[in-house]
């Protein structure tokens, strides 16, 4: 233990001395051409901005609103960015070939961990709906520390990112995950950043905060557990429902970016409601649906449903996925984290 | 005949009578099958080029799952001479290459890595994340016509990029749908594609409707509803068709590791509508006998 804890050591520290070498380019590289100063570049990265991918991605008018930035200066960044990142059409052999380099983060239990054929993805955004207590938070806590994990283990070798608007975090079950997978528990608590969030203005703001974080060092997660619950307290009632939405989609917007250039796996845990008006799945057995509506089903590449089981054992539900099947498997919470069901 | 990429962009006369326009409307036509042969009877033989079709339905019915397996039959139907290429417009990251190799591993059992690639070759893919820039891929679209022969573009999904403008329907949000109709139709129509746009549900006063409001309602030219049943099929019903009649069209299929394919259990009910990709002149006789069917 002691010997694998050293290496875990070790491999943060070359990691530090070491550029990172990352799928984006920073946003220092715009410094000197076309006359963009690093003035301009320290007000880009305020505004959240921080690689030259932010920038080319991000629509004229979110430049335009940066304060002190011109529209001149607005279309010499712009231009400078596109020249910088291919902007145009991939053929689907080149995103084949991208494809399978995804790395995927193991959940912890082997049957999950099939059903998801091989982990949670990077560079998208799986979204964990269910009833309280069927295991979303754990299954974040395990993540958190499986991200960790080096790549042959079934890890991504980064950092994790953890934004808790609940207030469910909780670092002693990390530790216990870690012993599980032999870390050195400092280590993984030191590596996993948290921000407890308290309204959604706030929870925007993190996200800024994240790409700057990201920019800075490999970090593989992002947690954010819950997305909906602040948007729900924060907004009621009909007459609020469109700029909820509007904030909402903004705010999801803002994690596929994140998703996409650092290709992170961003991993989002949602509530449910009893589904009471006419909709299909009023009809089915089990009358549960997500909550955040059309906005966060279209953001979220995958979506699972979870339910309880027999007694420490959860289902897991794909609900929704571009590539697998619908089907299920059966995990159970364990003390130390997620693991095979037993039976 | 006139079957290469050439012809497709013939650009309308200056004054046309009814003959010149339907000669050019159906100079290069297009069906593409969508790998239902219960899908295609009820939609009339596939996704139609130089039409926009949108796919509207639940969550996991299906919608992109034909995308996909349009595109594969695409690739199967046509070797070699037209080289018809897609363009995947992404909005929510779920355009899977593996699954493009999936189904058509399973369409066609021994098939060549050459093929594999050449498949693969021939998509497309570019992510969108909301209207400016579904907007922008739509005019680079358009500059790519004059290089390669597209015959399909899909979006999805136009309800997660365009909801935005759909939240707030203010005058803004109504300018900018209604350029985004403008730039898929133009495709359609001059550049002779099929264009597939794929839309969600929404429920208003218990109704159930497609997402993005009215002006939305009358963009696509043919409509098709996805149902998920309780044993699991997916019933395709044509709502919305400029061409035909849509009392009592709809289909059912099913998903598997293959696509979108039929129930075991289905019986084509006319022969003579399988055979979709119709030629220019077949179309012509078919129409001077009197088929009632094609108009």
């Amino acid at each position: 233990m002691s010997s694998s804890a050293q290496s875990t050591r070790a491999r943060t520290e070359t990691e530090e001395q070491e550029e990172i070498e990352g799928p984006f380019i920073l946003i220092d590289k715009l410094i000197g051409l076309n006359g963009i100063d690093a003035k301009d570049v320290r007000k880009l990265k305020e505004a959240g901005l921080n690689t030259v991918e932010a920038v080319a991605y991000a629509p004229k008018k979110e430049l335009l609103s940066i304060k002190g930035i011109s529209d001149i200066k607005a279309d010499k960044i712009c231009a400078e960015a596109i020249k910088l990142v291919p902007m145009g059409f991939t053929t689907a052999t080149e995103f084949h070939v991208k494809r399978s380099e995804i790395i995927q983060i193991v959940t912890g239990s082997r049957e999950l961990d099939r059903l998801l054929g091989g982990g949670i993805e990077t560079g998208s955004i799986t979204e964990v709906f269910g009833e309280f207590r069927t295991g979303k938070s754990q299954l974040c806590h395990t993540l958190a520390v499986t991200c960790q994990l080096p790549i042959d283990m079934g890890g991504a070798e980064g950092k994790c990112l953890w934004i808790d608007t609940e207030g469910t975090f909780r670092p002693e079950r990390l530790l216990a995950v870690a012993e599980r997978f032999k870390l050195s528990g400092q280590d993984v608590l030191d590596n996993v950043a948290y921000a407890r969030c308290y309204n959604t203005d706030h929870q925007m703001q993190l996200l800024v905060q994240a790409s700057a974080m990201m920019s800075e060092s490999r970090y593989a997660l992002l947690i954010v557990d819950s997305a909906m619950a602040l948007f729900r307290t924060d907004f009621s009632g009909r007459g609020e429902l469109a700029a909820r939405q509007t904030l909402l989609a903004k705010f999801l917007r803002m994690l596929l970016r994140l998703a996409d250039e650092f290709g992170v796996a961003v991993l989002i845990t949602n509530q449910v409601v009893a589904c009471v008006d006419g909709g299909p799945s009023a009809f089915a057995a089990d009358p549960k649906k997500p909550i955040g509506g059309n906005i966060m089903a279209h953001a979220s590449t995958t979506r699972l449903y979870l339910r309880k089981g027999r007694g420490e054992n959860r289902i897991c539900k794909i609900y929704d996925s571009p590539c697998l099947p619908e089907s299920e498997a059966t995990f159970a919470i364990l003390p130390d984290g997620i693991g095979d069901a037993k039976e | 005949m006139s079957d290469t990429g050439a012809s497709y962009s013939n650009t309308p006369k200056e004054v046309e009578n009814g003959w010149d326009l339907f000669r050019r409307l159906t100079n290069s036509l297009v069906i593409v099958p969508t790998g239902s042969a219960s899908v295609d009877e009820a939609t009339g033989g596939g996704l139609w080029a130089g039409e926009v079709t949108e796919l509207v339905g639940e969550l996991a019915c299906g919608k992109t799952q034909l995308c996909m397996s349009t595109i594969v039959q695409m690739f199967l139907r046509d070797k070699g001479v037209r080289r018809s290429m897609a363009v995947y417009l992404d909005s929510n990251g779920s355009f899977r290459s593996s699954r493009l190799v999936e189904i058509l591993r399973r369409k066609k059992p021994h098939v060549s890595d050459e093929e594999v690639s050449d498949l693969l070759s021939r998509v497309l893919v570019k992510r969108v994340s909301d209207d400016t820039e579904l907007s922008k891929a739509l005019l680079d679209v358009q500059k790519l016509c004059q290089h390669a022969s597209i015959l399909m573009l899909i979006v999805d999904s136009v309800g997660g990029c365009l909801s935005g403008t759909a939240a707030k329907m203010d005058a803004n949000g109504r300018k900018c749908q209604k350029k985004i109709i403008r730039q898929l139709r133009l495709l359609a129509r001059e550049h002779c594609m099929a264009v597939v746009t794929v839309n969600h549900l929404v429920y208003w006063t218990g109704k159930m409707r497609p997402a993005l409001g009215q002006i939305w309602m009358s963009a696509p030219h043919t409509r098709l509803r996805f149902l998920r049943e309780h044993d699991g099929h997916i019933n395709v019903r044509l709502i919305n068709s400029q061409r035909q009649q849509c009392y009592a069209r709809s289909g059912e299929c099913q998903l598997t590791e293959s696509g979108v394919v039929d129930l075991p259990d289905f019986q084509p009910a006319d022969a003579t509508f399988n055979q979709s990709h119709l030629s220019h002149s077949t179309l012509l006789e078919r129409i001077f006998a009197g088929d009632s069917q094609i108009s």
